[in-house]
């Protein structure tokens, strides 16, 4: 090939072939749900917080309740909250920044909002929002950053994304068309609840409570969160209020329980500081803590994530309904005038733990 | 924070790739012909004036309005400087001093209120506010270009331009966020002649070729070697030696990857439109003493401020100590150029100081065999960017603490048996995961990266040889390789300054 020509248009070709390959191969699979609109074809995690917001803004007057959080949040089921219409905006490792923007935004575009509920985390100040724009799972819903969308479906749809994604979502589809029975434990209800909903999971624990409570996940120290952006979560979660009494929205504000050894191996100093400054900014309920709940694996999937009816135990606590059983020591309402005084508790609940924890062998 | 900003248009996003670049180049190309026949040739520099202000204001429209302002000020004070008589010597001096203190009052206001505030702030216990102003991309880039076109004026006028050629040469987008630097001399001929608005399959092809090696470079070598770089220099301290050592060679690496990889591109979009851009680099990593590396390494920010400060100073027709203090000040100035901070001040000054240092030494004669010039160099110059890197002193101080031994060596556990006579308070042997953290495949990386610097043909040399053969297109997969890893936007590391 010895022509000018003949190569540069062969080079095109290649570029041309080999983007057209991705191109379509992206849309058609669409790992992360985007252009999904049967979640029936979903076989890893969506990107709930693009997917999200773009579903209840197109369906203004479909809820009127919100749950915002983390993949923490998911397992609050918005089923149980009575007199609302319901819809869980949780999205995986989300902080207070992504639920400032997706609120601003579903105001913006007439979604009517009576009731709010803002689930907050140990690693809720600590995540760098801007990391969220290189990652597919998490990438905001680019109208919420007043971003066009052909930028990112140029960048979602011209990428090779990562091998552990793609290989069980391409597993998942040849299963699928050749008509094998579907062995997921659960599925994406993008379009009902916004929960992950895991029968499966649960079915699977209680039938192996022993083996269960054995996990060693539950006995391994936890490498949690390190980095540090308190000033940009307050600042964000000060907006949020505001945001929320200016337009008349009731709101409960709340701190997830991991448990225990998770919540052991935080770093107590940076996690005090973080609800003495929420708890100026409003009051809220704490779950966390070494108590009746946080001790028992049973009570959980992995060592973060607290299971379903643990969820239902906290919407009863501070929605008020007593037709659900909760432990005295689970959920604690902190104001400002008494969180130096839940600190203390919490800090003797971590010092009575790990005299325990190290006289327990791993 | 990041809601409501968004994405520049860089040389490394699909939109600049799949949109902008093959759409700025059609439309040119289909333009050319229709204004010759209509004899406005104008057309095709309105429409590249108006692709590139598009390209600098993506992000922030005000700033390509800044752009525009600056380009007409400048435009301006070249005029009456080309209106004086060459006799009227101090008349065209002062609006000489006046047009380059405008340029720089404006880089100052943007880059530099800040450092200046904070450190008037530090000296007098003051509680002056930052300004927090955000810094138009590649404004240092753009002001040299400007004084650069004010001194040549000044030294040779030049009446041939209009108005519309210098509004090109001065946004025009392949070099206007990072370079190189260019002179008029060496781009307005190019930009006027008729001849270069036809396409070229030879240019088009080695433009292409170009950006691939470019974005590869990018994409695949310095964007990994900067994730290892980051979490290395962001690492808890104490360092240890060899994570600390792996942690500044992968910057090293990174930031001529990354740098010359944007060049490559820059050079290969302009090829596209038949404008030959002045290369930019040329194996710095090769260089056997200091002065040899600033003969490689950005070379158009090299010869701009031997041109437009040091002979200006008096260069080396003084006397030696002055001629000492000529490269201190123009290598301070070459720090703070790259950044509103003391570290970047500090590196200047090293590279100053090594400057004086290697002219003594052949002053007096001094050889040294050639594997150890190139490694005192490589060293220096690797040792150098940890001040450029490190976001702080600390920072910097705990990286070379621990590269310089002071915080005990650690070694692989492996290793222990064969070495156990060593084993003491200092030398330690650890798994080889405590060493290295998360960076353990950078020590492949790293040697890697150095034998592709030393051993390998550099991108000028790979297009001045190109052949449209076969063999040349598996480099074109490369690029295309590297442009489907693009969700990841890094931006280079040279748009910061």
């Amino acid at each position: 090939m010895n022509n000018e020509k003949t190569w540069f248009y062969s080079a095109l070709g290649i570029i041309v072939l080999g983007f057209l390959i991705v191109g379509l191969a992206n849309y058609v699979l669409d790992p992360y749900g985007l252009f999904r609109k049967d979640f029936s074809w979903q076989f890893v995690e969506p990107n709930n917080d693009f997917i999200k917001p773009r579903y209840v803004t197109e369906h203004p007057l479909r809820y009127d309740c919100f749950v915002f959080g983390s993949s923490r949040a998911n397992n609050i089921d918005v089923r149980k909250i009575k007199g609302y219409s319901c819809y869980n905006m949780f999205c995986n490792g989300e902080v207070p920044h992504e639920h400032l923007g997706n609120l601003k935004y579903m105001l913006k575009k007439g979604v009517k909002i009576r009731l709010v509920l803002v689930q907050l985390d140990d690693f809720s100040f600590r995540t760098d929002p801007a990391q969220r724009l290189n990652d597919p799972l998490r990438h905001p819903y680019p109208p919420v950053l007043n971003q066009h969308l052909l930028p990112y479906y140029l960048r979602y749809l011209f990428s090779l994304h990562a091998q552990h994604i793609m290989s069980p979502v391409i597993e998942g589809y040849w299963g699928k068309i050749m008509g094998k029975k579907d062995t997921r434990v659960g599925y994406y209800d993008v379009t009902n609840t916004g929960q992950i909903l895991v029968p499966g999971v649960d079915k699977q624990i209680e039938e192996n409570a022993d083996a269960h409570r054995k996990d060693p996940r539950f006995t391994e120290k936890i490498e949690g969160a390190t980095g540090d952006n308190m000033k940009g979560t307050i600042n964000d979660l000060t907006q949020m209020v505001r945001l929320l009494k200016a337009h008349g929205i009731r709101s409960i504000f709340f701190m997830s329980p991991p448990y225990k050894t998770w919540f052991v191996d935080l770093d107590m100093d940076a996690f005090s500081r973080f609800e003495r400054e929420l708890a100026k900014l409003t009051d809220f309920y704490d779950f966390s803590g070494i108590n009746s709940i946080t001790k028992d694996p049973l009570n959980y999937y992995n060592p973060s994530h607290f299971r379903v009816p643990i969820g239902d135990m906290m919407l009863a606590r501070i929605l008020g309904d007593k037709t659900v059983r909760v432990p005295s020591d689970f959920g604690v309402l902190v104001t400002s005038k008494d969180v130096e005084a839940h600190l203390r508790d919490l800090r003797q609940q971590v010092a009575e733990e790990e005299s325990i924890r190290t006289l327990t062998p791993k | 924070m990041h809601r409501g900003s968004p994405l520049a248009v860089l040389f490394n996003s699909h939109e600049y790739l799949f949109l902008f670049l093959p759409l700025t180049l059609i439309v040119y190309f289909l333009i050319n012909p229709w204004a010759r026949w209509a004899r406005s040739e104008c057309l095709s520099e309105f429409w590249l004036i108006g692709a590139s202000l598009f390209f600098y204001g993506w992000s922030e429209p005000k700033y390509a309005l800044l752009l525009v302002c600056l380009v007409l000020f400048n435009f301006s004070v070249a005029a009456g400087l080309n209106r004086f008589e060459p006799r009227q010597s101090v008349k065209r001096k002062i609006l000489l001093i006046f047009g380059i203190a405008a340029d720089v009052a404006l880089l100052g206001y943007y880059k530099y209120a800040d450092f200046a505030i904070t450190n008037v702030n530090y000296l007098f216990h003051a509680q002056f506010l930052l300004r927090s102003v955000a810094v138009p991309m590649g404004l240092s880039f753009v002001t040299f270009i400007q004084i650069s076109y004010l001194v040549d004026t000044y030294r040779n006028p030049t009446k041939e331009y209009d108005l519309l050629t210098y509004g090109l040469f001065s946004t025009y987008f392949p070099y206007i966020l990072a370079g190189p630097i260019v002179r008029h001399s060496e781009i307005m001929p190019q930009l006027k002649k008729a001849a270069k608005k036809a396409a070229e399959y030879h240019n088009l092809s080695v433009g292409l070729y170009l950006i691939s090696i470019g974005i590869f470079k990018k994409v695949v070598v310095a964007d990994r070697l900067g994730e290892w770089a980051s979490d290395g220099f962001a690492a808890a301290p104490p360092m240890n030696f060899l994570y600390a050592w792996v942690s500044s060679l992968c910057y090293t690496f990174q930031i001529y990857f990354d740098f010359s990889g944007y060049t490559d591109m820059a050079i290969g979009t302009a090829l596209m439109f038949n404008i030959r851009l002045p290369i930019n680099f040329n194996s710095p990593y090769k260089a056997l003493d200091i002065q040899d590396f600033w003969r490689r390494w950005h070379i158009t920010l090299g010869r701009f401020l031997r041109e437009y400060i040091y002979i200006p100073l008096g260069g080396n027709r003084v006397g030696e100590a002055r001629v000492y203090f000529n490269l201190m000040v123009t290598f301070i100035v070459c720090g703070i150029w790259h950044g509103a901070g003391w570290t970047f001040v500090f590196w200047g000054f090293l590279h100053g100081a090594a400057l004086v240092v290697h002219r003594a030494w052949k002053k007096m004669g001094g050889k040294m065999p050639t594997f150890v010039a190139w490694l005192l160099t490589f060293n220096f110059v690797n040792m150098a960017w940890v001040f450029f890197r490190a976001r702080s002193w600390d920072e910097a101080l705990k990286v070379l603490a621990a590269m310089w031994g002071l915080n005990g060596l650690a070694l692989p556990e492996g290793w222990g048996h064969a070495l156990n006579f060593l084993k003491s308070g200092y030398i330690l042997f650890l798994p080889w995961k405590e060493i290295m953290l998360g960076s353990r495949d950078a020590c492949i990386w790293v040697p890697f990266a150095l034998a592709v610097c030393l051993f390998l043909k550099n991108s000028n040399q790979m297009s001045e040889n190109f052949k449209p053969v076969w063999r040349s297109l598996p480099v074109i997969a490369a690029g295309a390789y590297a442009a489907l890893q693009l969700f990841r936007v890094n931006e280079f590391i040279y748009f910061n300054f």
